[in-house]
């Protein structure tokens, strides 16, 4: 819509995070897991935020998305600043304008796929918009099954409802937690194809979290963390070229 | 395999804690109940021995038909003491005598109000009696009082005291203030001692005793002075050693007591059962989430049985531990209850308390047993978990497996359940209510079964308005509360046997009370009934005094009489020709009332119908006193609740009384204007302010006929209140169990932007769902119980008809509500609070 795969730094941002630091404990027993991570998520953007495990990605996506409180530094979402906002109005940003992917426990097992995906709407009390998610349930193709119970339907088709689920309350950004994590390879690929195509076709904004290269490379860029702080970035990913880096790092972190 | 099982319970406390309480609060029951009534009965016999103590040989004369030998006189006494080896005889004479606190009202109850002989034997001094303040009454216009009734009266030494016997009432001085070791006495009864003449004068005629007691000399035996005392008695007395008498009283007390054991135990049985629920629900879950854990104790060679075996192992543990603690509580309970009972007035004798092997065992036994029983199904069910689920990498989610046969099982249970309430219900009786009792047992097993099943339609029902109020909560909470229908059944089903019980017996107490009261309010007319507090008859002075008072209008006494007509004996009331039909509802079906004035007789309906009686016939009739004669039917009337079939003029009832007293009952009172307070006052003063006359109004004849329901209902309530205590646990437990196995789906909730509030609210809707569920089950069955029962009951009770109480009813419904509400408390507050982070972490 307003920006192209091809253009990555559009005007607005959808969110940013600005010497955002995150420490735990104190003194001795102190663990910095993020350090200083200044990081932009543009609109439009397919970001992917890789690392080896305890490099803070992980933590960086829920600080920045609203799930978890930071030590300092800030985080906008929009023109909102998260460190200002009380457990009530994080609830209701994370409602109105932020959309999940988890890698499991996506959606609630008594709700059919339809209930699921409007649940967002519904715990805010508004109506969808069925044009809208008419497209988003054509574009993930669960046309068929929209009556299913998440135990009726295979684990890449429950994945691709958290899809729907999250593009269909039309939110300023959507981060995904290791979204293919419990998937095979061909589920995955489905379920970052739409992501992508959301982000394409749809304008959304994307930000993932993973630690498979080949996720990686369905980014638009893909930012690297090592020890709570950004190492690096690459834009216009592919599997090989992220294998690399990442094996760069590796090499580097042993042999300093 | 012991020390896994020791682990298991430890790693799982927190998750242990509701099937501990609920097993602890059981076991508290049973033991309090059975130390308690073993307190009490041990309490009691030392008592009766006590009061034995001095007693070699007890005799006892019954007042009989004859007037000519009325007792025991002075001269067998004196015989009975110039026997060898007797130190002393004491001869006792007791009646009913009560006396007035300040506000002038009957202190004790009427029954327990005794007035006796005071008998100083050789040293002026009453063995029976120890004086705490004065001394005996040995003259004639004195009296003693017991020490609590002389507290309660705030009587002292000196004071003018008026005691009311079944004569008029009259002053006394009082001469001391005692303590005995009396039971009645010690039971919250008022004792007044009077001289002996004047007791004598009182209760029965001069020179004349109802019993004596005899105590013996040093050396020799009771049996042998039995032997010598039982030629010199009259015929009518009998002698007992005081052993054999205070053995005697010990059975008396141990078969009273063991009514009560009895029946508190079954209430403790009803807790106890609905505990099973809850540990059952327990042990599923602790077994669900240890899928892995026990399928790697099988993949690594453990056998089902020793798999199984762990489990049980496991609920010992919980059961003893429960146990012990249940049965401390029990003891705390005993405690209590003894002191609660000497509050409510019910004086209890002081003593230990017993706490007997058996009371041990048994608590024991119990809280062991059930909770291995309940843990049994679970443990069969971890027995069969296959080893390989140990490589499973999915949680094990709740087993959906068919309810088919269960379900058949449950309906074909529940149907023979119904048709025995229904058949019971029709043939009606003892017989038809035992059919409805065994029925209720088949219906509400049946109902357990299918629980699971009815719980999807009924809880579906309400889901529209749920939604449409709470909105996303509601959906989710209605959806949630049949997720798991099995534990959602047995939560509910804890519920929805207290619940019935509770609604049975309130059905069936309203709809007695209410026929109860439509027979007062339907029967009489009368503003005022007079009666003695002591349920003896009333004098004649009574009557004459009343019938001058002011504001009286009519009044008629109930005078006890009979007739024989042909030999069969017939059951008659004298009364006041006139006034009879203005204190009693009657409706004369054929004569006229009127015809009582010219010394005709009244005949019930039914008794003239089955007689084949007309009005007019005249009936050849042998009177109380033997001599026959002959009475003319004057009226026909449909039979009244509160007279005889055969109604006659006073007059001729007094001529043919066999007694000297002609035995007035009750004296009904019309008064001017209705019921007041001058018109109660005049009749008080009229009466003398005799405290041992009560006066009431149709309120009091309401409450005197129906209050007992009321006190039984409410005694009821009390006791189910464990078994619904337990439910709630229940409740609490379930939601507990299933925020802890929904915690990734309330973090997910809570991610994607479903508030604290909301959270809190969906748990607690889900609590409210289920506990109204469960209410609604009991309360239907309940009704319909309630309904059957009465059913067989109607035939015995006139103008019976079926009250449903719908406010009782809808307090159930909405205590249950509000139960839900609490037991989610803690579950909502753990859920609203649960870590989204770590909720929404895999593995």
């Amino acid at each position: 819509m307003t920006t192209t795969p091809t253009v990555h730094r559009a005007t607005a941002v959808a969110a940013r995070a600005t010497e955002l630091s995150k420490v735990y404990g104190e003194g001795e027993t102190q663990v910095v897991a993020l350090d200083r991570v200044t990081v932009d998520f543009p609109q439009g953007e397919f970001t992917a935020i890789m690392g080896p495990s305890g490099s803070g990605k992980s933590t960086l996506m829920h600080c920045v998305a609203g799930l978890d409180s930071f030590s300092s530094g800030s985080v906008r979402i929009g023109e909102t600043e998260l460190s200002t906002l009380k457990d009530k109005q994080l609830t209701q940003l994370r409602r109105d304008k932020i959309g999940f992917i988890f890698q499991a426990f996506n959606l609630l097992p008594t709700l059919t796929a339809l209930e699921n995906i409007t649940l967002p709407m519904d715990i805010a009390g508004r109506k969808p918009d069925a044009a809208w998610l008419q497209k988003v349930i054509d574009m993930v193709g669960l046309s068929e099954r929209l009556k299913h119970r998440p135990t009726e339907l295979s684990g890449g088709q429950q994945q691709r409802v958290a899809v729907a689920r999250a593009l269909a309350a039309q939110p300023e950004i959507i981060f995904g937690d290791e979204p293919t994590g419990n998937l095979d390879s061909r589920s995955g690929a489905e379920v970052l194809g739409f992501l992508r195509n959301s982000v394409r076709e749809l304008g959304q904004t994307v930000v993932m979290v993973t630690h498979d290269p080949v996720a990686a490379s369905y980014a638009d860029r893909v930012i690297f963390l090592a020890d709570g702080a950004v190492v690096d970035q690459m834009m216009h990913p592919t599997a090989d070229g992220v294998l690399d880096r990442m094996k760069a790092f590796d090499a580097k972190g042993r042999t300093s | 395999m012991f020390r896994t099982a020791l682990r298991n319970v430890l790693a799982h406390k927190a998750r242990l804690l509701m099937t501990v309480l609920a097993v602890m609060l059981g076991v508290a029951f049973v033991s309090g109940t059975l130390v308690f009534t073993d307190t009490l009965g041990n309490a009691f016999r030392n008592q009766s021995a006590k009061s034995y103590d001095n007693v070699a040989v007890s005799i006892e004369t019954y007042a009989g038909d004859d007037e000519k030998t009325p007792g025991i006189d002075d001269a067998t006494l004196e015989k009975i003491r110039g026997l060898d080896g007797v130190a002393s005889a004491t001869g006792r004479v007791d009646g009913f005598a009560g006396v007035a606190d300040p506000d002038g009202k009957l202190i004790g109850n009427g029954w327990s109000n005794t007035g006796a002989n005071f008998a100083p034997g050789k040293d002026g001094k009453d063995a029976q009696y120890a004086f705490v303040e004065g001394s005996g009454p040995v003259k004639n216009g004195s009296v003693a009082l017991d020490k609590d009734t002389a507290s309660k009266g705030e009587y002292k030494v000196g004071d003018p005291v008026r005691v009311a016997t079944n004569g008029p009432v009259k002053e006394y001085t009082l001469s001391g203030i005692f303590t005995t070791e009396d039971g009645a006495v010690n039971a919250g009864g008022s004792l007044v001692l009077f001289d002996t003449p004047t007791a004598q004068k009182l209760y029965l005629k001069p020179g004349v005793f109802q019993n004596a007691t005899v105590s013996a000399a040093g050396g020799v035996s009771d049996q042998k002075l039995l032997d010598e005392i039982e030629p010199l008695l009259p015929k009518d007395a009998t002698a007992q050693t005081g052993k054999a008498l205070a053995d005697q009283q010990a059975k008396d007390i141990e078969s009273g007591l063991t009514s009560l054991n009895t029946m508190l135990l079954a209430f403790a049985g009803i807790a106890l059962f609905v505990g099973i629920f809850l540990i059952a629900n327990t042990f599923t879950m602790l077994i669900a989430q240890r899928t892995r854990e026990l399928a790697l104790m099988r993949a690594i060679g453990a056998t089902r049985r020793q798999v199984k075996r762990s489990v049980l192992l496991e609920a010992a543990f919980v059961g003893t531990l429960a146990s012990v603690i249940g049965f401390l509580l029990g003891l705390g309970l005993a405690t209590g209850l003894r002191s609660a009972m000497g509050l409510l007035g019910g004086k209890i004798p002081a003593g230990p308390l017993i706490v007997s092997p058996t009371a041990v065992a048994s608590a024991f036994a119990v809280g062991i047993l059930i909770t291995v029983l309940a843990a049994w199904l679970p443990a069969r069910r971890a027995a069969k978990i296959a080893p390989v689920a140990a490589m499973s990498s999915v949680h094990a989610t709740a087993s959906v497996k068919s309810l088919v046969v269960r379900n058949s099982i449950g309906g074909v249970i529940t149907l023979l359940g119904s048709a025995g309430i229904v058949g019971g219900a029709a043939s009606g009786g003892t017989s038809g209510r035992q059919l409805v009792a065994a029925g209720a047992f088949f219906a509400l097993i049946g109902i357990i079964i299918l629980i699971p099943l009815l719980s999807r339609p009924v809880i579906a029902l309400v889901r529209p308005l749920l939604k449409k109020v709470f909105g996303v909560s509601g959906k989710l909470a209605s959806q949630n509360a049949v997720r798991n229908p099995r534990r959602t059944g047995a939560t509910a089903s804890a519920l929805a046997i207290g619940l019935t019980l509770v609604t049975g017996i309130s059905v069936l107490g309203v709809t007695l009370g209410q026929a109860i009261d439509k027979m007062t309010t339907d029967n009489i007319k009368a503003d005022y009934l007079i009666s003695m507090a002591s349920g003896d008859s009333l004098d004649e002075s009574a009557l004459t005094a009343l019938s001058k008072a002011d504001g009286v209008s009519a009044l008629s006494p109930q005078q006890a009489a009979s007739l024989q007509v042909d030999g069969e004996y017939h059951s008659a009331s004298g009364v006041t020709p006139g006034d009879v039909e203005k204190v009693f509802a009657l409706t004369t079906e054929s004569g006229s009332l009127a015809s009582l004035k010219d010394g005709q007789v009244a005949v019930g309906s039914e008794t003239a119908k089955s007689n084949g009686w007309k009005t007019g016939d005249t009936l050849p009739v042998t009177f109380e006193d033997e001599k026959k004669g002959e009475v003319t039917i004057g009226a026909t009337y449909k039979q009244n609740e509160f007279l005889s079939p055969f109604v006659l003029p006073k007059e001729l009832a007094d001529r043919h009384s066999a007694s000297t007293r002609p035995e007035i009952r009750e004296i009904w009172i019309k008064a001017d204007g209705g019921a007041s307070k001058a018109n109660e006052q005049s009749i008080v003063d009229a009466l003398g302010d005799n405290p041992a006359m009560s006066v009431m109004d149709r309120q009091d004849i309401r409450d005197m006929f129906g209050g007992f329901i009321n006190t039984a209902l409410n005694i009821m309530y009390g006791l189910l209140a464990m078994a619904l205590l337990i439910a709630v646990l229940g409740v609490v437990n379930t939601l507990a169990m299933s925020v802890f196995e929904r915690q990734q789906e309330i973090g997910m909730l809570r991610a994607i932007g479903l508030d604290r509030g909301r959270v809190k609210r969906m748990i607690r809707l889900e609590a409210v769902v289920i506990s109204v569920f469960g209410a609604v089950i009991g309360v239907g069955l309940g009704v319909f119980l309630g309904w059957a029962i009465g059913r067989t009951l109607s035939a015995d009770i006139p103008g019976y008809a079926l009250v449903i109480p719908w406010d009782r009813l809808g307090i159930f419904l909405l205590l249950a509500g509000l139960v839900g509400v609490l037991a989610s408390l803690w579950p909502a507050r753990s859920a609203a609070k649960l870590n989204m982070l770590t909720a929404i972490k895999t593995e």
